[in-house]
Protein backbone atom coordinates (compact mmCIF):
# COMPACT_ATOMS: atom_id res chain seq x y z
CA UNK A 1 0.00 0.00 0.00
CA UNK A 2 2.85 2.35 0.95
CA UNK A 3 4.60 1.64 -2.34
CA UNK A 4 1.44 2.40 -4.32
CA UNK A 5 0.92 5.67 -2.43
CA UNK A 6 4.55 6.63 -3.06
CA UNK A 7 4.17 5.85 -6.78
CA UNK A 8 0.98 7.93 -7.03
CA UNK A 9 2.61 10.85 -5.21
CA UNK A 10 5.55 10.63 -7.58
CA UNK A 11 3.29 10.69 -10.65
CA UNK A 12 1.39 13.69 -9.25
CA UNK A 13 4.63 15.49 -8.47
CA UNK A 14 5.92 14.88 -11.99
CA UNK A 15 2.78 16.47 -13.41
CA UNK A 16 3.68 19.72 -11.60
CA UNK A 17 6.87 19.90 -13.64
CA UNK A 18 5.79 21.00 -17.07
CA UNK A 19 8.92 22.72 -18.29
CA UNK A 20 11.90 20.81 -19.62
CA UNK A 21 15.07 22.56 -18.48
CA UNK A 22 17.60 20.10 -19.95
CA UNK A 23 18.21 22.14 -23.12
CA UNK A 24 18.65 25.31 -21.06
CA UNK A 25 21.26 23.55 -18.90
CA UNK A 26 23.30 22.38 -21.90
CA UNK A 27 23.03 25.81 -23.55
CA UNK A 28 24.16 27.32 -20.25
CA UNK A 29 27.22 25.10 -19.93
CA UNK A 30 28.23 25.97 -23.49
CA UNK A 31 27.22 29.62 -23.97
CA UNK A 32 26.28 31.32 -20.68
CA UNK A 33 29.79 32.30 -19.61
CA UNK A 34 30.40 34.36 -22.76
CA UNK A 35 26.96 35.95 -22.64
CA UNK A 36 27.34 36.78 -18.95
CA UNK A 37 30.59 38.68 -19.60
CA UNK A 38 29.01 40.44 -22.58
CA UNK A 39 26.01 41.58 -20.51
CA UNK A 40 28.16 42.72 -17.58
CA UNK A 41 30.02 45.01 -19.96
CA UNK A 42 26.86 46.19 -21.75
CA UNK A 43 25.01 47.06 -18.53
CA UNK A 44 27.95 48.44 -16.57
CA UNK A 45 26.82 51.57 -14.63
CA UNK A 46 29.93 53.52 -15.76
CA UNK A 47 28.76 53.20 -19.36
CA UNK A 48 25.38 54.72 -18.55
CA UNK A 49 25.92 57.81 -16.38
CA UNK A 50 22.33 58.96 -16.78
CA UNK A 51 20.79 55.63 -15.85
CA UNK A 52 23.05 54.41 -13.06
CA UNK A 53 20.29 52.98 -10.87
CA UNK A 54 18.70 50.94 -13.67
CA UNK A 55 22.13 49.74 -14.79
CA UNK A 56 23.07 48.68 -11.24
CA UNK A 57 19.85 46.74 -10.84
CA UNK A 58 20.32 45.01 -14.20
CA UNK A 59 23.94 44.05 -13.40
CA UNK A 60 22.74 42.55 -10.10
CA UNK A 61 20.11 40.49 -11.93
CA UNK A 62 22.65 39.38 -14.55
CA UNK A 63 25.00 38.23 -11.78
CA UNK A 64 22.19 36.39 -9.98
CA UNK A 65 21.34 34.52 -13.19
CA UNK A 66 24.88 33.94 -14.45
CA UNK A 67 24.29 30.18 -14.76
CA UNK A 68 20.85 30.40 -16.36
CA UNK A 69 21.12 30.89 -20.12
CA UNK A 70 17.39 31.43 -20.76
CA UNK A 71 17.26 34.13 -18.08
CA UNK A 72 20.36 35.81 -19.54
CA UNK A 73 18.76 35.91 -23.00
CA UNK A 74 15.68 37.58 -21.48
CA UNK A 75 17.93 40.06 -19.65
CA UNK A 76 19.79 40.84 -22.86
CA UNK A 77 16.55 42.05 -24.44
CA UNK A 78 15.73 44.05 -21.32
CA UNK A 79 19.17 45.70 -21.32
CA UNK A 80 18.83 46.61 -25.01
CA UNK A 81 15.46 48.23 -24.32
CA UNK A 82 16.23 49.92 -21.00
CA UNK A 83 19.72 51.26 -21.64
CA UNK B 1 24.10 3.35 -29.85
CA UNK B 2 26.18 0.51 -28.48
CA UNK B 3 24.80 -2.66 -26.90
CA UNK B 4 25.61 -1.49 -23.34
CA UNK B 5 23.62 1.73 -23.79
CA UNK B 6 20.76 -0.18 -25.41
CA UNK B 7 20.51 -2.63 -22.49
CA UNK B 8 20.83 0.19 -19.97
CA UNK B 9 18.05 2.18 -21.68
CA UNK B 10 15.87 -0.92 -21.83
CA UNK B 11 16.31 -1.57 -18.09
CA UNK B 12 15.58 2.06 -17.27
CA UNK B 13 12.44 2.09 -19.34
CA UNK B 14 11.16 -1.18 -17.88
CA UNK B 15 12.01 -0.35 -14.27
CA UNK B 16 10.81 3.22 -14.25
CA UNK B 17 7.78 2.76 -16.45
CA UNK B 18 8.65 5.99 -18.25
CA UNK B 19 10.71 7.12 -21.19
CA UNK B 20 11.39 10.45 -19.51
CA UNK B 21 14.90 9.67 -18.24
CA UNK B 22 15.97 8.16 -21.55
CA UNK B 23 14.49 11.08 -23.49
CA UNK B 24 16.21 13.76 -21.42
CA UNK B 25 19.56 11.98 -21.46
CA UNK B 26 19.49 11.40 -25.19
CA UNK B 27 18.39 15.03 -25.77
CA UNK B 28 21.32 16.33 -23.70
CA UNK B 29 23.80 13.98 -25.36
CA UNK B 30 22.67 15.09 -28.81
CA UNK B 31 23.06 18.77 -27.82
CA UNK B 32 26.53 18.23 -26.30
CA UNK B 33 27.65 16.31 -29.39
CA UNK B 34 26.36 19.06 -31.68
CA UNK B 35 28.12 21.83 -29.72
CA UNK B 36 31.35 19.83 -29.73
CA UNK B 37 31.27 19.07 -33.45
CA UNK B 38 30.45 22.65 -34.38
CA UNK B 39 33.34 23.84 -32.20
CA UNK B 40 31.22 25.91 -29.82
CA UNK B 41 32.36 23.86 -26.82
CA UNK B 42 35.79 22.30 -26.53
CA UNK B 43 34.72 19.49 -24.19
CA UNK B 44 32.66 16.50 -25.25
CA UNK B 45 30.32 15.64 -22.41
CA UNK B 46 28.33 12.47 -22.14
CA UNK B 47 25.32 12.12 -19.86
CA UNK B 48 24.40 8.75 -18.41
CA UNK B 49 22.78 7.01 -15.47
CA UNK B 50 25.14 5.74 -12.81
CA UNK B 51 24.92 4.37 -9.33
CA UNK B 52 24.04 6.95 -6.73
CA UNK B 53 25.15 7.52 -3.19
CA UNK B 54 22.64 6.01 -0.77
CA UNK B 55 23.46 8.76 1.73
CA UNK B 56 22.00 11.29 -0.72
CA UNK B 57 18.65 9.46 -1.07
CA UNK B 58 15.36 11.35 -0.81
CA UNK B 59 11.73 10.26 -0.81
CA UNK B 60 11.59 10.00 -4.61
CA UNK B 61 14.91 8.25 -5.21
CA UNK B 62 15.13 5.24 -7.48
CA UNK B 63 17.13 2.17 -6.56
CA UNK B 64 20.65 3.29 -5.61
CA UNK B 65 22.15 1.43 -8.58
CA UNK B 66 20.40 3.81 -10.95
CA UNK B 67 19.88 7.00 -8.99
CA UNK B 68 22.98 8.84 -10.18
CA UNK B 69 22.97 11.44 -12.93
CA UNK B 70 26.45 11.39 -14.41
CA UNK B 71 28.13 13.84 -16.77
CA UNK B 72 31.38 12.44 -18.05
CA UNK B 73 33.90 14.66 -19.86
CA UNK B 74 35.20 12.41 -22.65
CA UNK B 75 38.17 14.56 -23.77
CA UNK B 76 39.44 15.45 -20.34
CA UNK B 77 43.08 16.36 -20.92
CA UNK B 78 43.99 19.34 -18.72
CA UNK B 79 40.60 19.17 -17.05
CA UNK B 80 40.72 21.29 -13.93
CA UNK B 81 38.67 20.86 -10.79
CA UNK B 82 37.33 24.40 -11.27
CA UNK B 83 35.90 23.34 -14.66
CA UNK B 84 34.15 20.40 -13.02
CA UNK B 85 32.74 22.70 -10.35
CA UNK B 86 31.58 25.16 -13.00
CA UNK B 87 29.71 22.47 -14.96
CA UNK B 88 28.08 21.37 -11.70
CA UNK B 89 27.08 24.96 -10.89
CA UNK B 90 25.06 25.24 -14.12
CA UNK B 91 22.97 22.30 -12.91
CA UNK B 92 22.75 22.99 -9.19
CA UNK B 93 21.89 26.68 -9.69
CA UNK B 94 18.94 25.71 -11.88
CA UNK B 95 16.44 24.67 -9.21
CA UNK B 96 13.78 23.77 -11.79
CA UNK B 97 16.15 21.27 -13.40
CA UNK B 98 17.22 19.84 -10.02
CA UNK B 99 13.55 19.29 -9.19
CA UNK B 100 13.04 17.69 -12.58
CA UNK B 101 15.93 15.29 -11.90
CA UNK B 102 14.65 14.50 -8.41
CA UNK B 103 11.19 13.76 -9.77
CA UNK B 104 12.79 11.31 -12.18
CA UNK B 105 14.35 9.44 -9.26
CA UNK B 106 17.87 10.86 -9.34
CA UNK B 107 19.54 11.82 -6.08
CA UNK B 108 23.24 12.14 -6.94
CA UNK B 109 24.92 14.39 -9.47
CA UNK B 110 28.32 13.12 -10.57
CA UNK B 111 30.68 15.08 -12.80
CA UNK B 112 33.74 13.13 -13.85
CA UNK B 113 36.69 13.22 -16.21
CA UNK B 114 36.84 10.01 -18.21
CA UNK B 115 40.57 9.34 -17.82
CA UNK B 116 41.92 11.87 -15.31
CA UNK B 117 39.79 10.45 -12.50
CA UNK B 118 38.67 13.88 -11.30
CA UNK B 119 35.23 13.16 -9.88
CA UNK B 120 32.83 15.27 -7.88
CA UNK B 121 29.54 14.11 -6.40
CA UNK B 122 26.72 16.34 -5.21
CA UNK B 123 23.53 15.58 -3.28
CA UNK B 124 20.62 17.00 -5.28
CA UNK B 125 18.46 17.38 -2.17
CA UNK B 126 20.83 20.06 -0.92
CA UNK B 127 19.89 22.35 -3.80
CA UNK B 128 16.10 21.98 -4.02
CA UNK B 129 13.67 21.51 -1.22
CA UNK B 130 11.32 18.81 -2.40
CA UNK B 131 8.87 19.21 0.51
CA UNK B 132 8.06 22.71 -0.62
CA UNK B 133 6.57 21.35 -3.83
CA UNK B 134 5.32 17.97 -2.68
CA UNK B 135 1.62 17.35 -3.24
CA UNK B 136 -0.04 15.60 -0.29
Amino acid sequence: MGVLKRLLNRIRFRKTINKDESTNVVDGIVKARKLYKELCVAAHPDKHPGKTDIAKELVQRVTANKHNYAALIALKKEIEEAL
Amino acid sequence: MNIKTLISNLINTLLDGSFERVRIISQMNTAFKEYFTTGEFNRLCKVSISQGNSAFAHEMSSLWIRSGFKISVENDSNLRESEVNEIAAYITDNIAFVRQLMAMGFDTLTITGKTTGITKCFALKKFANLNQYYIK
